[in-house]
């Protein structure tokens, strides 16, 4: 399932932070992991990755390095800022708050942990 | 001989293209690098050609800098270099990329996120910096378009409204067309004014050349006089002259275009000078009778100098005014002169009957009026601006080249102003920064109003005119200058003619109060103690010292009287006389920056040269 394009721009800078929580990540490996990690729902072109990844840098939030690879070409490493850090948590408490309303009105089933702790 | 290039040629053509593709930096620290070129990035990378198709579409797309396009490129052919290395098709990479134009606008917006501050600063500036100029050029363009697809449309002929009295005078009723004929049949008048500024009088050098004249004039002068006691005078300002009036002046050329291009300030008032100068020749006239002991004529000569008097006020301009309250002064002078140094010339009667002459000439009567100007500025206004209908409008290139007219003596020389004189050569910036229409004539009502109330307050309360000042910091700022440019230049010295009128209404209530004591000596032999026992059998009331708005101080000295005003340091010491005490400001409150003058200002007796030749002079019995 593709998703919108007004929740992707939501939805994809989180997904990002979230991949580089656990450390330093390139291009091509952020498109991967996007896609797979979500079932094909986050994945993105580079036409969308790379821009995206150009603004979290004008914001501070990530920062890149060129560095040389074991293959021994160069890429581009992109990394948390401890800005980007905390915008990732301030952005997944939001997202939390989004769902559990979303629960509650019935928008989303809840997974069967949540149902667990509702009864 | 062939044409390949030999391996010497291709090591510089390599060299030179290197160069053409390194970045300034980089030759600066000697490192020809090459790292701009594109092509050569991706081919040196071995990416399939679809994908190296792709990363140079898309890096032109972003239309960014040089550098920053190597930036995206290196990083596109890792990615695609990743892809291919998992094991990813070129096609399944190309077809993964998405849309290229697309994505060149969302990298290239994205990237000048990341440009640094100062430049970004750069940028914004440039573009407010555009963004006002072509706002500017906008405006300009729509006031130019404005200024000169306009035109103004003047609908009132405020002649009407100036010449309204004299119209209304009937034509057999009319002293101006005696005048003209008594001017037209009298040669030009003797002229030896010498250092005193004035005509020669009896015993002066000259004075025989000028009582030759007189009695050429006889004549005329009857005519003069017969002219000055006919009820209205009927001179019609701003039409076309008669063929008598062309003959007086034979260099004045009538316009009706003058009038219609410039309005009001297109009249000429030649005929002032006219009346001024008759009035001079009366003056004289009197003077001659007087020494001979002919109080009758000198009696009418004094009368008609009146006469002229009022009728220069039938047209209501200042300048009218002015010149009318000058040949007051003329009469008064002649007068008080006589009374001075001649007393004896006239009887009781002929007394009497002077100071009744006198008496209508009051403040009411003689105070400067405005009424002309206002109706000459807005007859200029409507000659400026375009008339929307509900009293607004905007400047026009017709108003622009009527300024450029008005202001003719500072813009033609072009150097007291420079900033002026662009603005005028340049309308649509005039026009942008002029006041519109109606707030320039609510601004000129405002301050017509404040000039009328100025006047008709006693001159001892008044305070400096503020509207006096605003136009003077006005005329200092070049911004308000320019913005109230037709008042600022078209505001006359208002003030200074008010207090004209109160200086020479002062002189002539000290003339009705120094026949009142002469009449008092005849009766009883000797001098008042003071003014009251004048009032009310010889005067009506005591005179009042304008400055102050106490009566005029009064004392005998040696057994002779002085009446004096305590001039403008409100001062009394005594009345000893300082002429120029009464040049000085009648406000209440004087410039605080400068000194008024000490010293009164003695009225009567008038300082008297030792001129006259009195032994013509017959004695009158009482």
């Amino acid at each position: 399932m593709r998703v919108e394009r007004e929740l992707m721009r939501g939805a994809g800078p989180l997904a990002v932070l979230k991949l580089l929580e656990n450390g330093e990540k390139y291009g091509y490996q952020l498109v991967e992991s996007l896609a797979k990690q979500s079932d094909g729902v986050l994945a993105m072109g580079q036409s969308t990755l790379y821009p995206m990844l150009y603004n979290l840098e004008a914001k501070g939030l990530i920062r890149a390095t060129w560095r040389e690879s074991d293959s021994k070409r160069k890429r581009k490493y992109y990394c948390l800022t401890d800005r980007g850090h905390k915008k990732l948590i301030k952005d997944t408490q939001q997202w939390e708050a989004l769902t559990a309303a979303m629960i509650s009105l019935g928008v989303i089933a809840p997974s069967a942990s949540v149902r667990e702790a509702l009864t | 001989m062939s044409d390949a290039p030999s391996a010497s040629d291709s090591a510089v053509i390599s060299l030179w293209t290197r160069l053409r593709y390194t970045p300034l930096r980089d030759v600066m620290r000697g490192d020809v690098s090459g790292r701009l070129d594109l092509k050569g990035k991706v081919v040196s990378a071995n990416l399939p050609e679809s994908l190296g198709k792709k990363v140079i579409e898309l890096v032109k797309a972003t239309r960014l800098t040089r550098l920053e396009r190597t930036e995206v490129a290196d990083e596109l052919i890792a990615h695609f270099l990743d892809g291919l290395e998992t094991g990813a098709s070129p096609a399944d990479l190309a077809n993964a990329f998405g849309d290229v134009r697309r994505a060149g606008r969302l990298i290239r917006r994205a990237k000048k996120r990341l440009r640094p501050i100062w430049w970004q600063t750069l940028a914004y500036s440039v573009k407010a910096i555009g963004l006002l100029f072509a706002l500017g050029l906008g405006l300009y363009l729509f006031t130019a378009a404005s200024l000169f697809l306009s035109k103004p449309s003047p609908s009132i002929d405020y002649r009407l409204q100036i010449n309204e009295v004299a119209m209304a005078v009937p034509v057999s009723d009319r002293a101006w067309p005696v005048y003209l004929n008594a001017l037209l049949g009298m040669p030009e008048a003797p002229s030896h004014k010498g250092n005193s500024n004035r005509e020669p009088r009896p015993g002066e050098p000259g004075w025989e050349i000028t009582e030759t004249y007189l009695m050429g004039q006889a004549e005329r002068l009857v005519q003069i006089r017969q002219a000055a006691s006919m009820p209205g005078f009927g001179f019609l300002p701003g039409y076309e002259l008669t063929p008598q009036e062309q003959e007086l002046w034979p260099t004045i050329e009538f316009s009706e275009r003058d009038i219609e291009e410039s309005g009001m300030y297109a009249i000429l008032l030649p005929h002032l000078s006219e009346l001024r100068k008759l009035a001079r020749i009366l003056q004289s006239d009197a003077l001659r009778a007087a020494a001979e002991g002919d109080s009758e004529t000198t009696l009418a000569d004094i009368e008609a100098m009146l006469g002229i008097t009022r009728h220069l006020r039938e047209t209501p301009f200042i300048i009218n005014d002015l010149v009318s309250l000058s040949t007051l002064q003329l009469a008064i002078d002649t007068t008080a002169i006589l009374l001075a140094r001649q007393p004896e010339l006239f009887d009781d009667r002929q007394l009497s009957d002077m100071a009744h002459r006198f008496a209508p000439f009051d403040d009411a009567m003689m105070r400067v009026r405005f009424n002309g100007e206002r109706l000459g500025f807005l007859d200029i206004v409507q000659r400026l601006y375009t008339d929307d209908g509900s009293g607004n409008g905007h400047l026009t290139a017709d108003g622009v080249r009527l300024l450029r007219n008005l202001m003719g003596w500072s813009f033609d020389q072009g150097t007291s102003n420079d900033v002026l004189a662009t603005l005028l050569s340049h309308g649509p910036l005039l026009r942008t920064v002029m006041v519109d229409r109606a707030e320039l004539v609510e601004k000129h009502d405002h301050f017509m109003d404040a000039m009328d109330n100025y006047a008709a307050t006693p001159p001892w309360q008044r305070q400096p005119s503020k509207s006096m000042e605003q136009i003077e910091q006005w005329f200092a700022s070049p911004y308000l200058r320019i913005k109230y440019l037709p008042l600022v230049t078209l505001m006359p010295a208002l003030t200074r003619a008010a207090q004209q009128s109160d200086r020479v209404i002062m002189q002539r209530d000290a003339l009705l109060t120094a026949i009142a004591l002469e009449l008092y000596r005849r009766r009883n032999g000797d001098w008042p103690e003071s003014l009251a026992e004048l009032t009310p059998g010889l005067l009506p009331e005591s005179p009042i010292d304008r400055f102050t708005g106490e009566p005029l101080l009064y004392t005998l000295v040696d057994d002779h009287p002085l009446l004096y005003a305590r001039g403008a340091d409100r001062d009394d010491v005594g009345g000893q006389d300082n002429p120029l005490s009464n040049q000085w400001t009648l406000e209440k409150s004087p410039p605080p920056s400068s000194r008024p003058p000490e010293g009164d200002w003695v009225l009567w007796p008038v300082p008297v040269e030792p001129f006259l030749d009195f032994t013509k002079a017959e004695p009158v019995d009482d």
